[in-house]
């Protein structure tokens, strides 16, 4: 087997909170193999948005990586000095955020923004820049002639098919996705999945897709990492994970979810309570 | 076009608002205690001749009938003689506006200037020791009275330093050609520094923590995280992302700030001998000179408004969620 794209072990992110410390993220280990969508999955607070934003060192100012590894291409992104990190930056690793209303800058036209990106990081020139606009907006199915549009100007799942042309412009090696399909309704969710899919073959990337629906991972994920309490307690092959599940955690999250065949109960198992935080003063 | 179907209604509602104010200046300097006419009749004269006086002025006539003569003269321009020059009150206030003007332009242009750049470098170094001094000192400026402020830098620059005149425009018995000459005029600036200064050193504290906290906000928004996400430079990150977005309510309370100066000016027109509407203002009523007071209520009455549509408009124009709704 060939060396996996991106390579994270013993990932350790804590927040400094108030006087204390809290540990979002205690010893996360997983591999994204080349041209696969790797899902991790977890519920709220679990620390899956958390390695998102790591991965890219852009963190809050509270937050600091205080250990681990993250190996991509041969270099670890932990300690990789900040003027190389930012050179990785959208050339290598590029983001689709949760909300693309927000993650647009509401006073600037889409054109504005991807030239932004193409211009000053991809060093294209205007004509170029331009060229590869159209070309974008082609990719993601959008009419060239909406490019002069503002963002509110645009319907929730366009916005986010702008936020994955914005991602795939400077053609990066991984995209990492976060809840990318979570704020749409589920036709839109399947079109933006289906589209993600298509590109991510078409293209040759890897894909991150960071979510908390056991849905979404089954449907277009080619391998599951699912954390629990800032750990991964399971990763694997999606119909591994999904199937043969041997962590008890990974069991009662695939029986908190309907299943399509079987579930003539009708009555779904939820997991009680809420995860521990890693806190310590 | 949505938008100028919009502006016009604005412009509607504007005339609205200044047919108010008409009618409320027209009633207050009617309710005002006194005779109007005590500053022009000579106690002296006979009754007779006080009738005819007020006959001449209309002031015998009922109060509607006043009403609608007032309001057609206003729309010919005509704003009533002044008692006390004896010249109509619209030569008078349209030589007396230039100076408010660009007083006030000046400073507010200086404070907004100042205000924007400072706060926005504030919100940019939030935390540090700089931070922990500047608000304090923004907030003491806001605080102190602009007339003590403009005395205390006369009594500094003018009468200890004298690096600058104490008040006027210009040198005693100076001349110019024109009054585009006289504001062109190296002596004109050494006049307008202190006024102008005062005036700046108060209004800074408005725009400077409305853009110091409008910045914190918009830093925190996930358009700026992804900005950062983007690789894009710290400089591009703050000013045209973070900035940008700050900037758009501190444009509109520029508008807003010019409406307001004017009525800072009476004050500080008054410490500086400052030739404005202002000190005019205080003057004209002090010496009951009725016509004169209503037409400078009314001259700064109109100039709030405007600055008001542009306000609005400017809103529209800087913003893209607005002009393409």
């Amino acid at each position: 087997m060939t060396e996996p794209l991106l390579s994270v072990r013993d990932l350790k992110v804590s927040y400094t909170v108030g006087f204390g410390k809290i540990d979002a993220v205690d010893g996360a280990s997983f591999d994204v193999p080349r041209g696969s969508i790797v899902g991790l999955v977890g519920e709220s607070g679990c620390g899956k948005t958390t390695v998102a934003k790591a991965l890219t060192r852009v963190i809050a100012d509270n937050a600091a990586i205080t250990g681990g590894r993250m190996m991509f291409g041969g270099r670890d992104l932990v300690t990789l000095p900040e003027r190389e990190m930012n050179a990785l930056r959208w050339r290598d690793i590029a983001f689709v955020p949760q909300s693309a209303m927000n993650s647009l800058d509401p006073v600037y036209t889409v054109e504005y923004q991807l030239n932004e990106v193409l211009r000053r990081r991809g060093g294209l020139g205007r004509r170029d820049a331009r060229r590869r606009c159209e070309e974008l907006f082609e990719l993601v199915g959008i009419d060239r002639g909406r490019l002069s549009d503002y963002p509110h100007q645009f319907s929730g799942g366009m916005r986010q098919r702008v936020a994955i042309a914005l991602a795939l412009a400077l053609n990066p090696k991984l995209v990492i996705a976060d809840e990318p399909v979570t704020a749409l309704d589920v036709i839109v969710q399947r079109q933006i999945l289906d589209q993600l899919r298509e590109l991510q073959v078409a293209l040759g990337i890897s894909v991150i897709l960071v979510t908390h629906d056991i849905s979404v991972v089954a449907y277009i994920c080619d391998r599951t990492v699912v954390m629990y309490a800032g750990k991964v307690v399971e990763s694997g092959t999606m119909q591994a994970t999904l199937t043969e599940p041997s962590h008890p955690y990974t069991m009662g999250l695939r029986n908190a979810f309907p299943d399509l065949q079987g579930a003539a109960s009708g009555v779904l198992t939820p997991i009680e309570g809420a995860p521990p935080v890693g806190r310590h003063d | 076009m949505p938008h100028l179907k919009a502006a016009l209604s604005r412009t509607l509602q504007l005339l609205l608002v200044l047919w108010a104010v008409v009618t409320i200046l027209f009633l207050m300097f009617r309710l005002m205690p006194g005779n109007p006419m005590a500053a022009y009749i000579d106690p002296t004269f006979t009754i007779e001749q006080q009738q005819a006086l007020m006959a001449q002025f209309g002031l015998d006539k009922p109060l509607w009938e006043q009403y609608l003569i007032y309001v057609g003269n206003l729309l010919q321009g005509e704003l009533g003689q002044s008692f006390r020059y004896r010249e109509p009150v619209a030569d008078r206030i349209l030589a007396l506006l230039p100076n408010t003007l660009i007083l006030t332009f000046t400073s507010l242009i200086i404070a907004y200037v100042f205000g924007i750049l400072a706060g926005a470098y504030l919100a940019w170094k939030r935390g540090g020791v700089v931070e922990h001094a500047a608000i304090p000192l923004v907030l003491t400026t806001r605080a102190m009275p602009e007339f003590w402020l403009g005395m205390v830098l006369l009594a500094v620059f003018s009468f200890n330093l004298g690096w600058f005149p104490a008040g006027g425009t210009r040198p005693a018995g100076a001349n110019y050609d024109s009054l585009w000459a006289l504001y062109t005029s190296r002596d004109f600036l050494t006049y307008l520094a202190l006024p102008a200064l005062t005036l700046a050193i108060y209004s800074q504290g408005l725009p400077l923590l409305l853009m110091r906290s409008n910045m914190l906000d918009v830093m925190k928004e996930d358009f700026v995280t992804m900005a950062r996400i983007k690789g894009l430079s710290n400089w591009t990150v703050v000013v045209r992302h973070a900035a940008r977005n700050a900037l758009l309510p501190v444009m509109t309370s520029f508008a807003i700030a010019v409406g307001y100066q004017l009525q800072g000016n009476v004050v500080v027109e008054s410490v500086f001998s400052w030739p404005g509407l202002g000190r005019e203002l205080v003057n004209a009523v002090s010496a009951s000179d009725y016509p004169l007071a209503q037409g400078a209520f009314l001259m700064i009455a109109v100039v709030v408004i405007v600055m008001n549509l542009i306000a609005d408009l400017l809103y529209a124009f800087l913003d893209p969620r607005i002009s393409h709704a």
